[in-house]
């Protein structure tokens, strides 16, 4: 069986391999490699200026240039200074303060709980939908699938939230009630703490399948039908087609998903809006994350600079697991996703 | 194509009763809200909604469109939609297909550049003083040019160009084609799904986004539809405790009934976007782009 | 792509009339177009029209002052002011006039932004009308200068007997304790209804008294309440859908007004001379034990810190609740609850108390919640015309024009010496108070049910409730609820007003602020579950010992209360 062509999208390494082999074997020396790379990019001239200006000046003027704002998190935030700017200064202050506080590590426990239950449960979820949805051969069936499956990404957590609560609730709400129907007592969901994580990750399903989805379906109607007809030939049946067809195409879109989503562990998994408009006092004990954390304890109460310096923490980890995650898919495949 | 005969195994019959049920789950919701948005708000607190309205009634409608500046908003929605994605999917797009050649010098240190603005930001403050120092306050295109460039967007972009045969580009070469034509030319067309794809995500974003609006532009004339929605919400959850001190009798509103019609009014265009973006999800978009 | 192109041209062309916003007129050069910040913190205030041509007050004032406004800056929800002019400051784009709650007072006061507005007010005469020194002068800047115009309150009843013990109070406070009649019928406690109380004083346009509206035996302390409780629960009573009723519920937040039963709530001086705030009064740990002991014996509603207000509303609507507090939308709510289960009529009673002086301690009015900061950026010129116009809003000539709508404007006409709306729509519309897009904010007029002015340079600087009766013949509320909730609401003894000057919100200081922000963050969502949910004793001890623990710690109490006594040394109370 053959593989995707698409196999040739790690150039990187081997290519730079290729070129540290032919330096070496002809003898090259360093400055004519750098007039090489230098012909290289006068060869792509075109791509470098028109393609890729554009971007790096927006990210500069919108991105980087409010990143100056990052000195709050070693100021004490005085709001009758000038501005950010002049606060006084106090070096590492705010991070001690949170690294002493036991809060913070309750926060800290309830984050990785969460995102970890998100990587592992809801990544993959979207991935076998979508899959799931490319057998589907009558294509009216498949597109009404896809458009109401997509329809909960629409309605905010406020909203939602709200939702689940009813539902969930011990007297009127429909899981209750068969519950009840079934002889058991009823559960008070949203009182008891042990049973916040699930509710947000049920929730978070409920409200993202098909929606995230839609990536994974893109990446699979690009890949080439003959590869599926070649297969046939051979007599593949269904799952060794998506065993070794579908999945390997669409591995470098999975990956990339992966990573980022490896990225978030540190964030609570970008469960935030779930998590902050499904928790209530009552289940704080498992519904306080780093982002609850900062939001009461920070900016609530007026502490602005302590809140910069969690969210940079936050940041700065997030930063090295997206690249960690990076050297190991390298490692592993010798693909890379930047 | 897949065998054309009718044969039905347990997979397929699998397959269709999840998504049968995943319908259902997903689209309740909404079959909820949208009979909620045309009941009694107060009914329903006896009555609670099942799948029909309780209490038939347009009054949360008239509430939502009571505001006049929704016409007004509309288009301004539409405008920021359609423009603000068109925008960010060239400068991105473009970026996300330079940075998918890993030859290219610079590649590791833009790769890096690019996503490190994803993760680390200075914050709503700062942010907010340099919107302001770039002079982009009660104007348009605090709406458009912030966006220009998304790094998610470059990166599924950019894996999805690194997957396109390069025997493709190295053939136009071949024929004296530049980066530019090249682009245009063959790259974009095999593209679709995923200019589809990423048009959908910022073109959603667009329409949903009003945060934007509600600390860069104090001129009412410019809201997005979004925030004008959300000063509705607002005025409801007022009205209804205004409504309490006055004697008229006519209390349909509640604040949870006009959310729900809120809710309804903001997503429908959308939902008549979708079918026409799916036509790009079709399969076999790469046919014949090898041989040829 | 290349549609994508020439969507992207025709949105460069259609830029210009985005960039300037289109429809904005041209201000005359007289007229000076202010930015401006409108209180919203509970996001309770309908977004103010600007552009709207029905309005016939704005054009009146401009045409008298030379000022309008040009815009609303917003906050956003999840946004505190403070947080919002840090933002501002550091942009240059601090609004010209801002108005705020006390809460947010000390944060305005220590951005420097604003203007000492004390020789101004000399020449206010009408305002100086409304304003009491001995109130204003708590909230003075370090430098001991006067940094806001007031929103004043206060508004009379239309027909005060004298006798009848009113105090001056603004419509329906939804912070009463109310039970209903049907519950007090089935566990054996005596009380005239209400519908009959209404037929002697309500409809003859009088507020009934306290002695009229009392229950027998009467719930006079923490511990009556305890035993009300307990008959309620004891006596087995269900819903409209068969579960069992509660006894008593409300909104998580209200954990701070029910506390009104013992010495607790802002920061207060009593008779002995003892300063203490928040968690640092002596009431706390009795209140927080008589809360465990209602919680655990299933007296409150174990979903209260959990339930959304909807879903309170839906149980007191379905006859599942007793008795409460706030109720959101408690109007509808109770009618249909009305509707439901026949005779279960709203009947308000006093909060129960350890004391009469004690508890919650809400800084009386008139002593404002609003008030306005002017930025000290505005030229000279404006600010005096500022200061003429929240003159003149407290005027009897403005309170006409406010009302009314100037006579050019001929809204009104007189018809047998008193005046009267020609049009019925807007009649209607003055009785019913700011509703809908027909509201009576069409026309700028003054919204005689909550009492303020609806033109926007009006409502951000003049007076909240004030002068219903001067304004309108119109403002006969024959809601016999609204009459009867307020008999509770109004009085100080009820709700913890404090009339003494005793109490205070803080002293504008930031460890003072922290006090307050601990309590409302870090209380209400760590601490007060795990007190609550205590199984005994016990633990109770433990759990409310580490509370007050980090609460101490955290917030450098000692401080604070320091600043408070310097303060309450500064301003003492009336006693």
């Amino acid at each position: 069986m053959r593989l995707p062509s698409n196999s040739t999208v790690h150039l990187r390494d081997k290519r730079s391999e290729k070129i540290n082999k032919a330096r070496k074997s002809v003898g090259i020396s360093r400055s004519i490699h750098y007039k090489n790379k230098w012909a290289l990019v006068m060869k792509h001239k075109y791509l470098y200026l028109l393609f890729l200006t554009p971007a790096i000046i927006t990210a500069l003027l919108f991105q980087y240039r409010p990143m100056v704002g990052i000195v709050m998190a070693f100021q004490k935030f005085d709001i009758s200074a000038g501005s950010y700017l002049t606060s006084p200064f106090i070096g590492f202050e705010n991070f001690k303060m949170f690294l002493l506080n036991p809060r913070f590590y309750q926060a800290l426990r309830n984050t990785l709980g969460l995102s970890l239950m998100s990587l592992f449960i809801v990544f993959p979820l979207p991935i076998v939908f979508a899959l799931m949805l490319n057998e589907i051969n009558r294509v009216n069936f498949k597109r009404v699938v896809q458009t109401i499956t997509y329809l909960p990404h629409f309605i905010s957590w406020v909203v939602v939230a709200t939702m689940v609560y009813k539902m969930v609730d011990p007297g009127s709400g429909m899981i209750n009630r068969i519950i009840t129907s079934l002889g058991n007592e009823t559960i008070p969901f949203m009182r008891e703490s042990q049973y916040f994580w699930s509710i947000t990750i049920i929730s978070s399903i409920w409200k993202e399948l098909g929606w995230s989805a839609i990536i994974y379906i893109a990446a699979i109607s690009s890949i080439d039908p003959q590869l599926y007809e070649a297969a046939l030939m051979d007599g593949a049946g269904r799952f060794k087609m998506i065993w070794y067809i579908t999945l390997p195409s669409i591995s470098s879109t999975i990956a990339l998903m992966f990573i980022l989503k490896v990225s978030t562990i540190i964030s609570s998994g970008g469960l935030f809006d779930a998590v902050y408009n499904l928790s209530n006092p009552m289940v704080n004990e498992k519904s306080y994350t780093l982002e609850m954390y900062s939001y009461y304890e920070g900016i609530m109460s007026g502490n602005y600079s302590y809140a910069t310096a969690i969210t940079l923490t936050q940041s700065v980890v997030g930063l090295i697991l997206v690249i960690g995650a990076n050297e190991i898919y390298k490692k592993i495949t010798s693909k890379s996703v930047f | 194509m897949k065998s054309k005969k009718l044969k039905l195994n347990i997979t397929d019959i699998v397959i269709f009763l999840v998504m049968i049920f995943l319908c259902f789950v997903t689209l309740y919701p909404f079959v909820y809200a949208i009979s909620y948005s045309f009941s009694n708000g107060h009914s329903v607190l006896t009555n609670p909604v099942s799948f029909l309205p309780v209490d038939f009634t347009l009054e949360n409608y008239k509430a939502v469109f009571s505001n006049d500046k929704i016409a007004r908003a509309f288009v301004v929605s539409v405008m920021r939609t359609v423009i603000g994605l068109s925008y960010t999917l060239f400068i991105t797009g473009t970026a996300a297909y330079t940075l998918s050649k890993r030859y290219l010098p610079g590649n590791r240190f833009f790769s890096y550049f690019f996503i490190i603005p994803m993760y680390v930001s200075g914050g709503m403050i700062a942010t907010y003083v340099n919107i302001s120092h770039l002079g982009l306050m009660n104007n348009f295109f605090v709406y458009i040019f912030p966006y220009g460039f998304a790094a998610y967007y470059m990166l599924i972009m950019r894996t999805y160009f690194a997957g396109i045969p390069i025997s493709l580009e190295e053939s136009a070469q071949l024929d004296g084609a530049g980066d530019i034509r090249i682009f245009f030319q063959i790259i974009a067309p095999l593209s679709k799904p995923i200019f589809a794809t990423i048009a959908l995500f910022a073109g959603v974003m667009q329409w949903n986004m009003w945060f934007d609006a509600m600390v860069y532009v104090p001129r009412a004339s410019l809201h997005p539809l979004q925030l004008v929605l959300q000063n509705v919400l607002k005025q409801a959850a007022g009205l209804a405790n205004m409504k309490q001190l006055a004697q008229s009798g006519e209390m349909k509103i509640t604040a949870e009934a006009v959310q729900m019609a809120t809710l309804v009014v903001a997503t429908v265009p959308i939902l008549l976007i979708y079918p026409f973006v799916q036509r790009y999800f079709v399969k076999g978009v790469m046919i014949g782009a090898v041989k040829a | 792509m290349k549609k994508l192109l020439i969507l992207l041209f025709a949105g460069l062309v259609s830029f210009p009339m985005f960039a300037t916003g289109g429809q904005d007129s041209e201000a005359r050069d007289e007229v000076y177009g202010l930015s401006a910040l409108m209180y919203n913190k509970y996001e309770l205030g309908v977004t103010q029209q600007l552009e709207n041509p029905d309005n016939v007050v704005s054009p009146y004032i401009q045409e008298k002052f030379g000022l309008k406004i040009d815009e609303f800056q917003k906050t956003s929800g999840d946004m505190t002011v403070p947080q919002a002019i840090a933002m501002w400051k550091g942009a240059g784009m601090v609004p010209d006039v801002m108005q705020v709650g006390a809460e947010d007072f000390g944060a305005m006061l220590s951005s420097g932004m604003f203007a000492p507005l004390d020789e101004y007010m000399e020449d206010m005469p009408n305002y100086q009308k409304f304003l009491e020194k001995r109130y204003w002068e708590r909230e003075t800047g370090e430098d001991g200068k006067v940094y806001a115009f007031y929103n004043l309150e206060g508004s009379p009843w239309p027909k005060v007997e004298p006798g009848r013990n009113d105090v001056v109070s603004n419509g329906i406070n939804h912070r009463a304790l109310w039970v209903r009649e049907d519950v007090l019928e089935a566990i054996g406690y005596e009380y005239t209804p209400v519908m009959e109380l209404k037929k002697e004083t309500a409809d003859k346009g009088f507020r009934p008294t306290f002695q009229e509206m009392a229950i027998n035996p009467p719930v006079e302390t923490p511990e009556d309440f305890l035993e009300f409780l307990r008959k309620i629960k004891a006596a087995d009573l269900k819903a409209m859908d068969g579960s069992d009723m509660i006894p008593f519920s409300m909104v998580w937040w209200e954990t701070w007004h029910l506390g009104i039963m013992y010495d607790w709530g802002y920061w207060r001086i009593n008779k002995e001379g003892d300063v203490n705030g928040y968690l640092g009064l002596p009431g706390t740990k009795d209140y927080m034990k008589w809360l465990w002991t209602a919680y655990s014996e299933g007296l409150i509603d174990p979903d209260y810190l959990v339930h959304k207000s909807v879903q309170l509303q839906e149980k007191v609507a379905t006859g599942k609740i007793a008795s409460g507090e706030y109720v959101p939308d408690a109007l509808g709510t109770f009618a249909q609850l009305e509707n439901n289960v026949p005779g279960a009529i709203r009947h308000f009673i006093p909060f129960p108390k350890t004391s009469p002086d004690f508890g919650f301690y809400d800084p009386y009015n008139p002593h404002p919640y609003t008030r306005v900061l002017i930025n000290k950026e505005l030229p000279e010129e404006v600010k005096r015309k500022i200061a003429k116009f929240v003159d003149w809003t407290y005027s009897d000539e403005g309170a006409e024009i406010l009302a009314w709508g100037p006579e050019s404007a001929g809204l009104y006409e007189m018809v047998e010496g008193v005046k009267k709306f020609k049009d019925s729509a807007v009649e209607k519309a003055v009785l019913a108070g700011a509703v809908d897009g027909e509201g009576i904010y069409k026309w700028g007029l003054h919204d005689s049910v909550i009492g303020n002015p609806t033109d926007p340079l009006a409502a951000v600087l003049g007076p909240v409730k004030l002068h219903r009766t001067v304004f309108h013949e119109y403002n006969e509320t024959s809601n016999y609820m609204g009459l009867i909730s307020s008999v509770v609401a109004s009085n100080p003894k009820f709700l913890g007003v404090s009339t003494k000057l005793q109490v205070a919100n803080s002293d504008q200081s930031e460890v003072v602020q922290k006090v307050a922000d601990w309590y409302w963050g870090i209380f209400s969502q760590t601490y007060l579950p795990q007190v609550l949910t205590a199984e005994n004793e016990e633990q109770f001890e433990e759990r409310y010992e580490q509370m007050i623990d980090a609460f101490m710690r955290e917030t450098e109490y000692e401080k604070a209360r320091e600043n408070m006594v310097k303060y309450f040394d500064q301003y003492p109370p009336m006693f």
